[in-house]
């Protein structure tokens, strides 16, 4: 059904002659859709995936018929300030004012390839204020997974989603190192396999902003703990439901908001965002650290940041047009592992600081945002998927405030 | 001496790949994997017109339980991986604090909600591997104690585990160029 209206809307446009939006429908891994409040967006990446494959978790803010919407007319106003939010807000909202340093080496696995990757970044660093971030100057780099340059062929939605990988680690981490390690495909066994490739490169955070079914995982688990090293995860975009590697008990699973400007004393206030992920592993051994009642195993989230696609945040990457790059707004909890990541590597955390250190210290009320409004789906109210005071499955024990929880 | 040497080398080369389990407590970290359980008795322990008490058996062990809910007027337990026996049902002659029992099945969680004929809180102990105590108190009894029950949804977390920080190729990172960082 959704194809056959993706097919319509194709021809609906090519009969107008919006060549271009009929180009950027078309390229849309499935055109499905949905709405957050007022918003549209859609997932970057198909929705079909196999049993060991994953598919990145990157929403892209949309009109109704699922063109992405410009955050930024590309040449035309040049001036014009972004869509969505960019570095200040985002630091602001989370109380971030460490910047890293360059023996911080974050990285960033996706799968698959995006051959403009280090000049988006650029464009979006300059315009953001950033410092710049290149490769002559050692500050970025682009692996394959096995840490040479065959780069895997292009695939747009993945490389959208490494655009916000990007983009977010550079807003919370500005003087950080970026290593990008892309796969050759969305399976467990080469996103594990770059992700062993980025812990030996010496990478101290390694996001990772896909997931799947825990079903055929547990081979690849161990690719997600590594000493020294802390890994980030997205919980999901499909509402409640555990997934991997977010249930992976060594990883700090990131579940995602709603944020918004407030006027209270932090300025900002934030609600679980609906399609974030969270439950309780039916394959993973509970860590003991891990202290919450009703799950038996693993439990996702650790603690959450912005990803709903209705307060998204501002990337440049590609549009899906040609080759064509742009202003881009995005939602999801692609944005929220990154974000996290990011800001383990401005402290210069690794491992010891990991999800563990989230619970030891969350219930002290101090260095998280308890977030106690909102749900991901039906639980009978059960914290597994209802916000409330404390912890709660959608967004962990809340969202960072400065550099106290971790 | 040369052989001494060369021994030294294929013991490390041979004990290099069990290095990143030695140091990483991540096994040990790890609760054992829970087995489903089976809620097989709920029995009446007492009951008044401001608390009524029950015992829960589950076999073969318990994997978790909170209380769960904020609404005063339907206090509920959730236990963790655990489905209804069929011998487990409302004891008879509810007539207490506490006038029915309502089994409701969420994913893995088994919930109880009890009704009540007044405002109610529920709290719950453990009394063995097999068994939980659980108290459903008026809001008025609970008033009138001193009581320092943790509210609903609050989970408090053991002190940290402090981990060294052993990754080697972090040195990598005092290596003076560019070039150099990423090769390590």
């Amino acid at each position: 059904m959704i194809r056959l209206f993706r097919r319509i809307a194709v021809l609906l446009l090519l009969a107008t002659g919006t060549l271009a939006a009929a180009q950027s429908v078309a390229n849309l891994p499935d055109a499905a859709i949905e709405r957050s409040g007022n918003v549209y967006h859609r997932a970057v990446c198909s929705r079909a995936i196999g049993q060991g494959e994953a598919r990145c978790m990157a929403h892209v803010r949309t009109d109704a018929y699922g063109r992405p919407l410009a955050g930024k007319p590309d040449g035309a106003a040049p001036n014009v300030t972004p869509s969505g939010y960019g570095p200040t807000a985002l630091r602001s909202a989370y109380n971030v004012t460490a910047t890293g340093s360059s023996a911080t080496v974050v990285a960033i696995v996706d799968a698959y390839g995006y051959p403009n990757a280090e000049s988006d970044l650029a464009t979006y660093r300059s315009t953001m204020g950033l410092p710049p971030c290149t490769s002559a100057s050692g500050c970025f780099i682009k692996l394959d997974q096995r840490g040479g340059t065959a780069y895997p062929r292009l695939n747009t939605g993945w490389a959208q989603e490494q655009a916000l990988d990007l983009d977010m680690a550079s807003a919370m981490c500005p003087n950080c190192r970026i290593m990008l390690v892309q796969s050759n495909s969305a399976s467990y066994a080469d996103l594990a396999t770059a992700v062993n490739l980025a812990a030996a490169r010496g990478a101290l955070v390694i996001s990772n902003s896909y997931g799947g079914g825990e079903s055929g995982s547990a081979s690849y688990n161990s690719a997600y703990t590594h000493p020294g090293v802390a890994i980030t995860a997205s919980t999901g975009d499909s509402g409640y439901g555990a997934s991997f590697p977010a249930t992976s008990p060594g990883v700090i699973a990131v579940g995602g908001t709603s944020l918004v400007r407030a006027a209270n004393t932090r300025g900002w206030s934030e609600s679980a965002w609906s399609g974030g992920g969270s439950g309780c592993s039916s394959t993973y051994a509970k860590p003991v650290w891990q202290t919450d009642g009703l799950c038996a195993r693993r439990m996702e989230a650790d603690l959450s940041a912005v990803a709903d696609p209705a307060t998204g945040v501002a990337v440049y990457g590609p549009t899906g047009i040609g080759s064509k790059s742009g202003w881009l707004v995005f939602g999801g909890t692609s944005v929220s592992a990154p974000l996290i990541g990011g800001i383990y590597g401005a402290l210069g955390l690794g491992a010891a600081n990991g999800a563990s250190k989230i619970w030891a210290t969350a219930a002290t009320g101090t260095g998280f945002n308890d977030v106690t409004v909102g749900s991901n789906g039906a639980c009978s109210g059960l914290y597994l998927c209802t916000a409330g005071v404390g912890y709660d499955g959608p967004t962990g024990w809340g969202s960072p405030s400065g550099a106290a929880g971790f | 001496m040369v052989l001494v040497r060369l021994l030294v080398r294929w013991g490390a080369a041979l004990l290099a790949p069990l290095a990143p389990s030695l140091a990483t407590p991540a096994a040990a970290q790890l609760r054992p994997q829970p087995v489903p359980a089976v809620l097989s008795e709920v029995l009446l322990v007492s009951q008044s017109p401001t608390e009524s008490r029950f015992r829960l058996t589950v076999t073969p062990k318990v994997n978790g339980f909170a209380t769960v809910g904020t609404d005063p007027g339907r206090p509920a337990l959730g236990l963790a991986l655990t489905s209804r026996g069929n011998s487990a049902v409302a004891p008879p002659g509810l007539d207490g604090l506490v006038r029915g029992i309502a089994f409701d099945q969420v994913d893995s969680v088994l919930v109880m909600r009890f009704a009540t004929s007044a405002p109610a809180a529920a709290s719950a102990v453990t009394i063995s591997d097999t068994t939980i105590e659980i108290t459903v108190s008026s809001r008025t009894a609970r008033a009138s104690r001193t009581s320092d029950d943790s509210p609903p949804h609050r989970c408090r977390p053991p002190p940290p585990q402090r981990r060294a920080k052993t990754c080697s190729s972090w040195s990598c990172s005092n290596m003076p160029t560019s070039a150099k960082w990423w090769a390590c």
